[in-house]
């Protein structure tokens, strides 16, 4: 396995279209945090022509609760939340292309054919290429988990009157979210579920670059399936009933949207539920039923990626 | 003789069409084996075959006395497999030192043997250029150096020349002849005739997926040459086909030359066909053993696909 790894590293540290995946989603994360960042500091609420002084006043009020308000995602640890929520489709996408190149590039290339030949062991060959794929989403995630916790000390944004939000005056001013700070676990339990969803990208991705043997069919069909099971997904829901109300929850598009959103109620960051709660059809599952279900469909799609590459002819 | 490849009845197929049909093949430790056929006549599938790449439907395959799924085996097998593969932003000197340490090879042995190799073909000089850049020849002789960086037992070539300058097929051709004299085993499948009746002792000969000759290259090249004989007249000439026809033997009209017949000499020798012919008052003007190439035996072999 050693050799497998130390092999693909030599492969890997010359790929620039790797480097900057994993370095560019974390400058893209950091550049849409502070784009965000500075907005909050700017009036939430403006008024033009002659107000009323009592009206001015009520007026101000609101805005140091808006500007409260608008500054909550920016403080620590929230802000690992909002870094990592700003990159979640970066961490998707760039997860979901490395797979797809990293399995399809061997076989536009050929070179899967030499691989075989010098390590027959198609296993340990693709156990390695998953391990270092792991190893860069992760390494991609942690970057922006770390940027996440250093960003409120680079981009110091002022709490304002926090205690404005909890103002009586102030009810219904905000929109659905959370008033109240996000402790440190709740931050974390958001991140790690996208993270779940970009692992997701990155399996089926693959799946699909190793069945179809190129690097831009696998991401395509990848998204289609995506798209497809989606539309499907709501379509049942919004129909079915009875037990059947069931089948579209295990869906692979639902459950990472109920997982999401399961993380989202769990720390805080909304009422409950999340994602597509508000479909017609929705069940509510138990966060840990949910949870399995998406691991299911990882060690699934995994466990694909061997059975594919191992009954596969080379006829490169 | 101990077999480096030992195939029994290797079947596949390719939606209804047999790429491969029942070919046995038994290929000696330390002889250079051609393997001839027209494009399209399943060489390339039987060389995937032999090395794991494609699983056959039927048939069963011994390398070097091991499976080849086996990495022991493989190990000792070095192998140009149609066009040549590499990763386009590694240079040269990375593709060899990648595939080393994929076979295991420690960091400063697989390097060593990436600089043998590119020194055997020829492009140490430009090691550290970037393969994405090299030219289809340069390509080709790369695949090369790849197949002997394990410093293989059983070297199987699936056209080795393809795309290489006049000097780079010399340049091969003479590196095949030195892998053979060091008593390694080629199997080398190519279109280039006059390479394989240089170099192999053995030549197989394939068509539509089957094998319709096997043996000595020596032995195939005399199936193939004609006892030509010429007559003054027409008349004797068709009288000597009738004599000869009579005796079992068939006889045909030259293409090149008038009132003369070619004979396969393989049923009667030639002497045994002038004393029956003058048994008959036949007298040849002329009688000539033409030695058959091997480009000839190939298209009567191969019906001139």
């Amino acid at each position: 396995m050693g050799s497998l790894l130390r092999a693909d590293w030599l492969r890997i540290r010359r790929r620039w279209d790797v480097w900057i995946i994993v370095l560019g989603i974390p400058a893209m994360a950091l550049l849409s945090y502070i784009t965000g960042a500075i907005s909050t500091g700017g009036p939430q609420i403006q008024t033009s022509g002659d107000v009323p002084p009592d009206f001015q006043a009520q007026m101000a009020a609101q805005d140091a609760a808006m500007r409260a308000f608008a500054a909550l995602p920016y403080q620590f640890p929230r802000s690992i939340a909002t870094m990592v929520e700003g990159a979640t489709m970066w961490l998707i996408l760039g997860a979901a292309f490395l797979a797809a190149s990293m399995l399809g590039s061997e076989f536009t290339w050929g070179t899967i054919r030499n691989v075989v030949l010098f390590r027959p062991d198609r296993r340990g060959y693709l156990s390695a290429r998953l391990a270092w794929l792991i190893g860069l989403v992760l390494a991609t995630f942690v970057a922006v988990v770390a940027l996440g916790t250093i960003a409120p000390v680079l981009v110091r944004v002022d709490p304002g009157n926090q205690s404005a939000l909890t103002d009586a005056s102030n009810m219904g001013l905000f929109p659905p979210g959370p008033t109240a700070s996000v402790g440190l676990t709740g931050a974390l339990l958001v991140a790690a579920s996208l993270l779940c969803v970009a692992l997701a990208g990155m399996a089926l991705a693959g799946l699909a670059a190793l069945k179809l043997r190129s690097t831009a069919s696998g991401i395509l069909c990848a998204g289609i399936y995506a798209i497809v099971e989606g539309i499907a997904a709501a379509l049942l829901m919004s129909r079915a009933t009875g037990d059947l109300r069931y089948v579209p929850q295990l869906a692979l598009t639902t459950r990472l949207a109920g997982l999401v959103g399961d993380a989202q109620a769990a720390a805080g960051l909304s009422a409950g539920g999340g994602g597509q709660t508000g479909s017609p059809g929705w069940v509510a599952l138990p966060p840990l039923v949910g949870a399995a279900i998406v691991a299911v469909w990882l060690l699934g799609l995994l466990g694909l990626w061997f059975v594919v590459l191992r009954r596969a002819d080379i006829d490169e | 003789m101990d077999a480096a490849i030992e195939a029994r009845g290797l079947v596949r197929h390719f939606g209804p069409v047999p790429a491969v049909d029942g070919i046995s093949l038994h290929v000696p430790r330390g002889s250079v084996y051609g393997f001839l056929g027209p494009n399209g006549s399943g060489k390339t599938t039987t060389i995937r075959l032999l090395l794991g790449l494609l699983r056959p439907e039927r048939g069963s395959i011994t390398l070097l006395g091991g499976s080849p799924h086996d990495a022991s085996c493989l190990a000792q097998v070095g192998a140009v497999v149609e066009r040549p593969a590499f990763y386009p932003y590694l240079s040269a000197h990375e593709n060899l030192r990648l595939f080393a340490t994929l076979a295991g090879m420690p960091s400063a042995v697989g390097s060593a043997a990436a600089d043998r190799v590119l020194g055997v073909v020829g492009l140490s000089a430009v090691a550290g250029r970037k393969v994405g850049g090299f030219s289809t020849g340069m390509k080709q002789r790369l695949a090369v150096a790849l197949a002997l960086l394990r410093e293989p037992t059983l070297v199987i070539l699936d056209e080795p020349t393809n795309g290489l300058d006049p000097a780079g097929v010399v340049g091969v051709r003479d590196l095949i002849g030195e892998l053979a004299r060091s008593g390694r085993t080629i199997f080398l499948s190519t279109h280039v005739l006059t390479e394989v009746e240089q170099l192999c002792d053995r030549v197989a000969v394939l068509q539509r997926g089957r094998l319709v000759a096997e043996g000595l290259t020596r032995e195939l090249l005399e199936r193939g040459q004609r006892l030509a004989i010429a007559f003054d007249t027409g008349e004797e000439a068709a009288k000597a086909a009738r004599v000869l026809a009579d005796a079992g033997l068939a006889a045909d009209a030259a293409d090149d030359r008038e009132n003369t017949l070619l004979v396969a000499p393989d049923r009667l020798g030639s002497s045994s066909i002038n004393r029956l012919l003058a048994g008959h008052d036949l007298y040849p003007a002329e009688l000539v053993l033409r030695r058959a190439s091997l480009e000839s035996v190939f298209l009567e072999l191969t019906d001139g696909v």
